[in-house]
């Protein structure tokens, strides 16, 4: 086994001396680096049907390397630390209650959906060499017709209605949602897209990882309102910001969150 | 002879031949310059309304059309009969309209075009079976570069009579995979397969939803076109991990892609073909000399 200083945490710290390397296995994708006076090799592989939910270290270099995607990064002198740091998606999530759930006119609920985290890879407190998803989720389209809407990430869900019942996990953020219903219609929540690029990615003191919540508003007479819930919020639960939002704030971006998604498939064999 | 020359001087400025002269040089060199100058400023506002080739062509015409405007004006100042210019020019006109019929008609076309706009620089197109990137759209032509790397002029006139699949206009593409299983297996078990391994691969799109659809009975299998999404710039990888995907999972569920089967019939009596197998006459080796049927 080779010399390696790896803090247990989904995210870890990893301190080599030259000529080591260590590696390790979160969600899907399994991660090694190696440390030489002048650089930094990364190697990676993301497995279609894994998903561990914890952080597991790996002692040896693979064997079968040639199926792990690699890249190299060149120092004067290679920093000793490599950092691998948690960052939210880079695309919205659309996210799909496995079974879907009717608000009933006049209710209010918080519902708890869960994320797959990035990881984005620095070397000591320089800038970013590299990001990788710990889980590859599907690609969908969220959009009314298929000229124009938006390409997104698929999250199946069971849409947690209380955060005791949520179980989370090492590679995921849990978004808060509340849901107001002030519209005299049940409103059903089936699709639900996340704008996951304009929130702040906050952990706790037990290394969950949340990001800031939002609000949605349903009405009769005007599209349904999102708005990101206050900052002080966040701080006040006791969460420490870890990650900033990847695009800034675009009002007309996230008031279609919930807009009227018209199933395609009828209509485009 | 020295002593002549101011006084020639004095006599051709006196004739304002060479001032008026000097007046049209600068007439011309200063509608130049703002011909030059308002077709940058109406190619800026096309590239800020996203219209690049609009622009390039825009900035032709503006420039052109005002460089006309200095040159006539530039003749008319130096005393040359604009009305006689004009209508040499327009016999020349005539003359070259006839001459040059196939540019004009691309040259209209080319308007056309930008007009309708089917396609913009930098997407991908299909014109009658050449498929490319367009790297520009001009006045007569449109240049492609083909996937072979090939350079292509199309003329704008063409373009105009042709069908064009504008490949890239919409962010998402269909892949339409074509299937065949054994007459044998469970349709209803194919589908579910198939949609499983589309629900694997996350580049084939959960929406719009994967649609199985069997096109009929076959010569040698029942024949399924799978119906998946993918993102455009995905397209190509997609569909050729989900053939890949696909013929891996049914070789493990033990579902079989029939290859086209051949009978042989003899005539009215179907039987078996009588087959002799003969060794001897003109052969090597040391085969014995007998015959077998079959």
């Amino acid at each position: 086994m080779t010399e390696q200083a790896l803090k247990f945490d989904p995210f870890p710290i990893v301190r080599l001396a030259s000529a080591r390397h260590a590696g390790f296995r979160i969600g899907a994708i399994s991660v090694y680096v190696r440390r030489q006076p002048r650089d930094w090799t990364v190697a990676w592989r993301l497995d279609r049907d894994v998903d561990l939910d914890q952080f597991e270290p790996a002692t040896e270099w693979p064997d079968d390397l040639e199926l792990f995607e690699t890249a190299r990064f060149g120092f004067a002198e290679s920093p000793p630390e490599l950092s691998m740091r948690p960052v939210l998606g880079d695309r919205s999530y659309v996210v799909e209650p496995e079974i879907p759930l009717s608000i009933p006119p006049g209710q209010a609920i918080d519902l708890y959906v869960g994320t797959a985290l990035w990881m984005a890879l620095h070397p000591d407190a320089g800038p970013e060499l590299l990001q990788l998803p710990t889980v590859r989720p599907s690609d969908t389209w969220f959009g009314e017709n298929t000229r124009s809407g938006e390409l997104c990430y698929v999250a199946r869900t069971k849409a947690r209605t209380g955060i005791e019942e949520f179980e989370p996990r090492a590679n995921r953020a849990i978004t808060p949602i509340t849901i107001d219903n002030l519209s005299t219609k049940p409103f059903t929540v089936d699709h639900l897209k996340i704008p996951i690029m304009l929130l702040e990615l906050y952990r706790d003191s037990e290394n969950r990882h949340w990001t800031r919540g939002l609000r949605a508003t349903v009405r009769d007479d005007r599209p349904t309102e999102i708005e990101l819930k206050p900052v002080a919020d966040a701080s006040d639960r006791g969460w420490s910001q870890v990650g900033t939002p990847r695009q800034a704030m675009d009002r007309n971006l996230i008031l279609r969150t919930f807009d009227a998604f018209t199933d395609l498939s009828a209509r485009l064999i | 002879m020295t002593e002549l020359l101011p006084d020639d001087l004095r006599r051709i400025l006196a004739d304002g031949t060479v001032v008026s002269l000097i007046g049209s040089l600068i007439i011309l060199v200063v509608g130049l310059a703002i011909a030059r100058g308002l077709a940058a400023v109406a190619a800026r506002i096309l590239v800020a309304r996203d219209n690049e080739q609009a622009a390039l062509v825009a900035q032709k015409f503006v420039f052109y059309g005002l460089a006309v405007i200095a040159v006539l004006a530039a003749l008319d100042n130096a005393g040359i009969e604009v009305g006689v210019v004009l209508g040499a020019a327009g016999i020349l006109t005539v003359a070259l309209g006839f001459a040059s019929q196939t540019a004009a008609s691309n040259l209209i076309s080319g308007l056309f075009l930008l007009g309708e706009r089917p396609f913009t620089v930098g997407e991908v197109i299909d014109v009658g079976g050449t498929r490319g990137e367009v790297l520009s759209i001009d006045l007569l032509s449109v240049k492609l570069r083909t996937y072979d790397n090939l350079f292509v002029r199309i003329p704008n006139e063409t373009l105009i009579k042709t069908q064009i699949s504008n490949i890239t206009r919409f962010p998402i593409r269909r892949a339409d995979l074509k299937i065949g299983v054994a007459y044998k297996e469970d349709l209803a078990r194919v589908r579910d397969i198939l949609m499983d391994v589309a629900s694997g691969n996350p580049l084939c799109l959960e929406r719009p939803v994967p649609v199985v659809i069997l096109l009929g009975y076959g010569s040698s299998s029942i024949d399924i076109q799978f119906n998946v999404w993918a993102a455009k710039d995905n397209f190509l990888e997609m569909r050729n991990q989900m053939y890949e995907q696909i013929k891996a999972r049914f070789d493990a569920e033990g579902i079989e892609i029939p290859f086209p089967h051949v009978s042989l019939y003899a005539g009215s009596a179907t039987g078996p073909v009588p087959v002799a197998l003969t060794a001897g006459k003109g052969m090597a080796g040391n085969e014995p000399d007998d015959s077998e049927s079959v």
